[in-house]
């Protein structure tokens, strides 16, 4: 005697189809709830409770015992609420029991009965979608899931889904929310000057680098960084859903409504390792998934505490992150492009007014935070000098976000048609491309290798600096429509790279844009 | 004091008396009244459609203050007795409940039905 609802829980942004059974058994009243539910789920009991009453329903005498199976997977979320609440009504003959045997129930209830906004509406309906049943869930979030194509019921009570069931008040299909298709991004024609670093920044979003500007304060790196999601082509039909998902897990999705602009997340610096990865008491998507098919930007990058950035490495890597806790894992996609913005040295830097009065060693300190690793991962490195009156004064230029974007989309469409070729998939990017096919799809024509192993002995590249300049020149020539790599593509990849300020290195080294001592 | 004790105390059993006959009318079988047990002492104990009900009987002037007179530590004998009762009277596989009657908050006695829940898994 037994009855049970189906829901699901959510293993990083996997659903798992959870069985919710209600049994009634002899013994002191009372709702016990078991199969490892977090807080929220043990809470979900009083909500059930206040919710009956206010229905007028008496929860019935004696032991009700709740099981959520697979009783050794751990269930976290306060959605279990709905599903509970369905079993034990048809338990006492409130609702017909074959009214939950085709759906899939999510959501949490209030005291009053009513139906609130639960985060995770649209993954849950896919879930549905695909294990074939209609979900159950909140009005509220009804415009989200109805996303995922599959029925949708959203009431927005309990007393309504009640009706709904006995056929004397039938709630209407759940429309899907808008999509919102245009930018709502600013523009790159607002930044004046800087054309060096428009520049880079055109070559980060074609082939999907991950950037470093490095500039005093007011030269305008956050400003173009906020840029780069204008530049990026808008996500697509898969994207949009991946994206779509990690947002609803997170709560961020406003009344259903989707929009094709790539994600961009700016993390405070004080932000501490599992808000960036991912992770906490309650496992949830960090920062960097997020900005997954995005732009990840870390304003005052040395600022951050070193562990959360090194904590970046594998995701940048591997374009996912895992959370590995005591009993279970999580994977998280988190495939971003970094784009970070620093300051010379602590105190600002910079040449000219308000140059950095302690000397090199101040620059050699800060830049000494940043991890050598982290750094490798960095293919454009570049430094943005202070920007003078006379910039400012200049007409605002003639080239936006979208000239700049349809050159990005081209470069990337080259990009794609190439990935097929490889038979490496249509999303490999330049900037993820991996040693033995860069130097297939990259290698430079004779004067370009010339220029390259010349430059490599001159500048003392390691393997590493040398795959990246393969790499942005590879990028170079795609927005050239360039089939091969050629010498100036190689130069001006080269041009891409900072020197950075060294203990045991001369002030030859030091270029502008450092602590520049004299 | 003493005085006011008696007082109290006669209260009381009115109550508990005017509970009763209000159960009964409602259809409830009454199997004690004023058990001790040695966990406490329980104000009415009834049976109805198998249910194993055990009555708190609070003589107070609104429903709140009724509903307050009773802390978790009250909650936790009245368990342990009710269990006690159920296993005396060989109803061990009964489902229990645990109701409040407030006597004297308005013209009838309000009767709270499974006021109190016991959550803890044993």
């Amino acid at each position: 005697m037994s009855t049970s609802a189906v829901t699901v829980a959510f293993v990083g942004l996997e659903p798992k189809r959870v069985e919710v059974q209600v049994q009634l058994a002899g013994g002191v009243a009372g709702i016990v709830i078991v199969g490892l539910g977090d807080k929220a789920v043990s809470e979900s009991r009083e909500r059930v409770r206040a919710a009956f009453a206010s229905l007028g329903l008496a929860v019935p005498a004696g032991r009700v015992i709740v099981n959520l199976a697979p009783a050794d997977l751990p269930k976290e979320g306060s959605h279990y609420d709905l599903p509970i609440a369905l079993a034990l009504m048809a338990e006492i003959g409130v609702v017909p029991k074959d009214a939950l045997d085709s759906a899939l129930a999510f959501g949490e209830l209030g005291l009053d009965g009513s139906l609130a906004a639960t985060p995770g509406a649209l993954p849950a309906a896919m879930a549905a979608h695909a294990m074939g049943l209609k979900l159950i869930c909140p009005a509220a979030c009804g415009a989200e899931a109805a996303w995922a194509d599959g029925d949708v019921l959203a009431a927005p009570s309990l007393i309504a889904l009640i009706n709904h069931f006995r056929g004397s008040g039938v709630i209407r299909a759940a429309e899907r929310g808008e999509l919102i298709e245009g930018n709502t991004v600013p523009d790159l024609r607002d930044v004046k000057g800087q054309e060096q670093a428009k520049r880079a920044l055109e070559i980060a979003a074609a082939g999907g680098h991950n950037i470093l500007l490095v500039g005093p304060p007011g030269s305008g790196k956050s400003m173009l960084a906020q840029r780069l999601p204008g530049l990026l082509p808008p996500l697509s039909a898969g994207e949009l859903l991946e994206v779509s998902q990690l947002q609803s897990v997170a709560g961020l999705l406003e009344r259903g409504r989707l929009t094709r602009t790539r994600p961009f997340r700016a993390p405070h610096h004080s932000a501490s390792m599992a808000a960036l990865v991912g992770g906490g008491l309650r496992v949830r998507p960090g920062e960097i998934s997020l900005a997954h098919h995005g732009v990840l930007f870390l304003d005052e990058l040395p600022e951050f505490a070193q562990h959360a950035l090194d904590a970046l490495r594998q995701p940048l890597e591997t374009g996912e992150v895992s959370i590995a806790r005591a009993n279970h894992r999580v994977t998280y996609p988190a495939r971003f492009l970094l784009a970070a913005a620093m300051n010379p040295c602590r105190c600002g830097g910079g040449p000219g007014v308000g140059a950095c009065r302690r000397g090199p060693r101040c620059a050699i300190d800060y830049q000494a935070r940043l991890s050598g690793p982290l750094l490798d991962r960095i293919d454009i490195q570049i430094d943005v000098p202070a920007v003078t009156a006379a910039d400012l004064a200049l007409p605002p230029s003639g080239e936006g976000s979208a000239e700049v974007a349809a050159r990005v989309a081209a470069a990337r469409a080259l990009q794609r048609a190439r990935g097929a070729e490889l038979g490496a998939g249509e999303d490999l990017t330049n900037g993820r491309t991996q040693p033995p096919e860069l130097e297939r799809i990259a290698a430079p024509d004779e004067k370009g290798a010339v220029l390259l192993s010349a430059a490599s002995e001159a500048l003392a590249l390691s393997a590493r600096g040398y795959h990246r300049t393969l790499r942005v020149a590879r990028t170079i020539a795609d927005l050239d429509g360039a089939r091969a790599v050629g010498r100036a593509h190689i130069a001006e990849a080269l041009s891409l790279r900072r020197q950075w300020a060294r203990a045991e290195a001369g002030p030859a080294i030091m270029r502008a844009g450092a602590c520049a001592t004299s | 004091m003493r005085r006011d004790r008696r007082a109290a105390e006669r209260r009381g059993r009115a109550s508990e008396l005017i509970a009763m006959v209000w159960l009964m009318l409602k259809g409830y079988r009454i199997l004690g009244r004023r058990l001790r047990t040695p966990h406490g002492e329980v104000d009415l104990a009834a049976l109805k459609g198998g249910v194993l009900v055990i009555v708190e009987v609070k003589a107070r002037r609104t429903a709140l203050a009724g509903s307050e007179a009773i802390g978790p530590h009250q909650q936790g004998r009245l368990t342990n007795a009710a269990l006690y009762l159920a296993r005396r009277w060989r109803l061990d596989g009964a489902r229990l409940r645990f109701d409040l009657m407030v006597v004297g908050a308005g013209p009838l006695p309000l009767h709270w039905r499974g006021a109190w829940f016991d959550d803890r898994l044993r």
